[in-house]
């Protein structure tokens, strides 16, 4: 009942649950492909190298909209430098992943450095950039933040969210194929390159949507955990996407409801820690279900 | 067809697959009928190319071979004789080959493009079967091409492609999850998905891998009556001498380049020791 209180007289849990329902179903679905087509690591690149894309942005005093561009950016250039990389195999994808992710990393630490020291040697450059809102920390960053949430993400997670659906959508024939068997695939006259790069993009924007409220960390977890938990319950298609969407839905209220209880918890901890323990429940009753089957027959 | 005296072709020249009577002339390059021909492939090499630690190796040398529409064809060779290369080539997998190639008029890029030219029935071990699909969805996968992005399966192609399931014997199966099929279910069920799209070439990779005898001689069967009723040109990739001596009217050796011999009948000892480089006529019973 208090959570339903809050959500009448504070807006920004409004604007968090509504976010976080949006990141979620985008999150959740996209994660059923995530996990068939073994995408999960490429999902954990992406997501650490927008934090490349935040420490520029802190840099150069961007907020709001451009610094999600700034994001944006970052996710989308490391995605397609994983696709190139693992189409042409010229060095092992698992590999680049780990050397992008790292080094993105250190680029946004760097950036984020790099404005306290021109600040201090040219503090002219505060005319430039404003310093008029504080650098999120890195808290914040790392492992999202229910008062991060602002309306302008808000309306950009629903607009964006809803713009990956129409797309998965769109192309929901084609994606099943790729995932299923990609070079047979295109033998059958499925796009597989556009699919790849178009795959590489939702998963960027999906991320860039998702961090304020999971973290750079943890948002990628939301694109593994609900795919993972739905594919041990059922093997029909129509079923898995359904039991993910509402899994992700409810280890996402559930999260949220658990960090506006304990105000001192980030957001994404508890979003993630909700997820993984409903896919440790799944797993260890499937297990059980499967070990009992055995034993009667 | 006229028999040629010497039952091996392998000259330098075009090795023309056809198991009927159209006067062709096979041996020579000028003879080919590119019209007719359902694949032609001219003087085609394929050389990997060199990595750290790894020198070049030449998969395919000089290999030509026009196989006619309506023939069926069984490409046999040893391990590392570049049937896979070759078969890559065909489906359009596989760039920066030298010479030329053609699939229906096209170039296997352009048919793999249009998703209805060829279809292609892969290894079973190469699929993910815990996937979570029925058996129906993946007969249906088999349209995506043919339908185009953006676009949902007309009904006619809906139709056609239940029609192909219960062809081949896998209707009754169209709600199991395909995890749940046996090996030749799960066998028939890639060539429901493969004939989808209505191709008019059928491409088999080791189809009989995994397979007992009785599913073999079943499988084999089976392809020998949609060859005939569908009018299909069949090309079936395979190192089992006995599954291509089985379904298939014409053989081509591969081992590197093409070693032609008309009927699997006429195979000689002399050549099967030329292309394995050892007797394994007496597998064979002779």
């Amino acid at each position: 009942m208090q959570f339903i209180h809050w959500l009448r007289d504070y807006e920004f849990v409004r604007h968090a649950v509504v976010t976080g329902i949006a990141v979620a179903t985008v999150c959740s679905l996209l994660s059923v492909v995530v996990v068939l087509k073994r995408m999960a690591f490429i999902g954990q690149g992406i997501s650490h190298a927008g934090f490349g894309g935040v420490g520029t942005a802190i840099f150069l005093g961007l907020t709001g909209v451009s610094q999600s561009i700034a994001v944006l950016f970052f996710c989308l250039a490391t995605a397609f430098i994983i696709g190139v990389i693992a189409r042409r195999r010229r060095v092992e994808p698992d590999s680049a992943i780990g050397i992008l992710l790292v080094a993105a990393m250190a680029w946004g630490v760097f950036m984020g450095n790099l404005r306290g020291v021109v600040l201090d040697r040219w503090p002219a450059y505060a005319n430039y950039i404003g310093t008029h809102t504080t650098p999120p920390s890195y808290d914040q960053l790392l492992f999202g933040s229910l008062l991060a949430v602002e309306t302008t993400d808000m309306w950009l997670a629903i607009i964006l969210g809803a713009a990956i659906l129409i797309v998965c959508v769109l192309l929901f024939k084609e994606i099943i194929f790729f995932a299923f068997d990609e070079s047979v695939g295109r033998v059958f006259g499925v796009p597989t390159t556009v699919i790849h790069y178009t795959l590489l993009t939702l998963l960027s924007v999906t991320i860039v949507i998702g961090i304020k409220l999971a973290g750079f960390v943890l948002v990628s977890a939301l694109l593994v955990l609900p795919g993972a938990t739905a594919l041990l319950l059922s093997r029909r298609l129509g079923v898995v996407f359904f039991l993910s969407w509402v899994i992700g839905v409810a280890g996402t209220a559930g999260g949220l409801m658990l960090c506006l209880q304990v105000p001192q918890l980030s957001s994404g901890p508890c979003i993630v820690g909700v997820l993984s323990i409903i896919f440790g429940l799944v797993f260890g009753g499937t297990a059980l279900r499967q070990r009992w089957a055995g034993a009667h027959g | 067809m006229g028999n040629d005296a010497n039952p091996l072709h392998n000259d330098a020249g075009a090795q023309h697959a056809c198991g009927h009577d159209h006067g062709c002339d096979h041996g020579r390059l000028d003879h080919h009928h590119p019209r007719t021909d359902a694949i032609c492939l001219e003087q085609v090499g394929y050389t990997y190319p060199a990595a750290i630690g790894v020198a070049p190796h030449h998969a395919l040398r000089d290999v030509t071979l026009h196989i006619e529409q309506g023939c069926s064809l069984g490409i046999i060779g040893p391990n590392g004789a570049g049937k896979t290369t070759l078969l890559k080539i065909i489906l359009g997998l596989l760039e920066g080959y030298s010479g030329s190639v053609s699939v229906g008029g096209l170039t296997p890029r352009q048919a793999c493009r249009r998703g209805d030219v060829i279809g292609y029935v892969p290894q079973r071990h190469e699929a993910e079967w815990h996937f979570p699909v029925s058996a129906e969805q993946v007969v249906r996968m088999g349209l995506v091409g043919r339908t185009g992005l953006f676009r949902r399966h007309s009904r006619d192609d809906l139709a056609y492609a239940d029609h192909i399931m219960e062809r081949v014997g896998v209707r009754d199966l169209r709600g199991k999850a395909v995890g749940d099929l046996s090996g030749g279910q799960q066998q028939r069920l890639f060539i429901a998905r493969a004939l989808a799209p209505r191709p008019k070439i059928l491409v088999l990779d080791e189809p009989t891998v995994g397979i007992d005898e009785a599913g073999q001689s079943r499988f084999a069967q089976l392809i020998r009556e949609l060859h005939e009723s569908l009018k299909l040109t069949v090309v079936i990739v395979s190192h089992d001498l006995q599954a291509i001596a089985a379904g298939c009217e014409r053989v081509a050796c591969l081992n590197q380049t093409i070693h032609y011999h008309d009927a699997p009948g006429g195979l000689t000892r002399e050549l099967l020791a030329e292309v394995f480089h050892h007797d394994i006529a007496p597998i064979l019973g002779r």
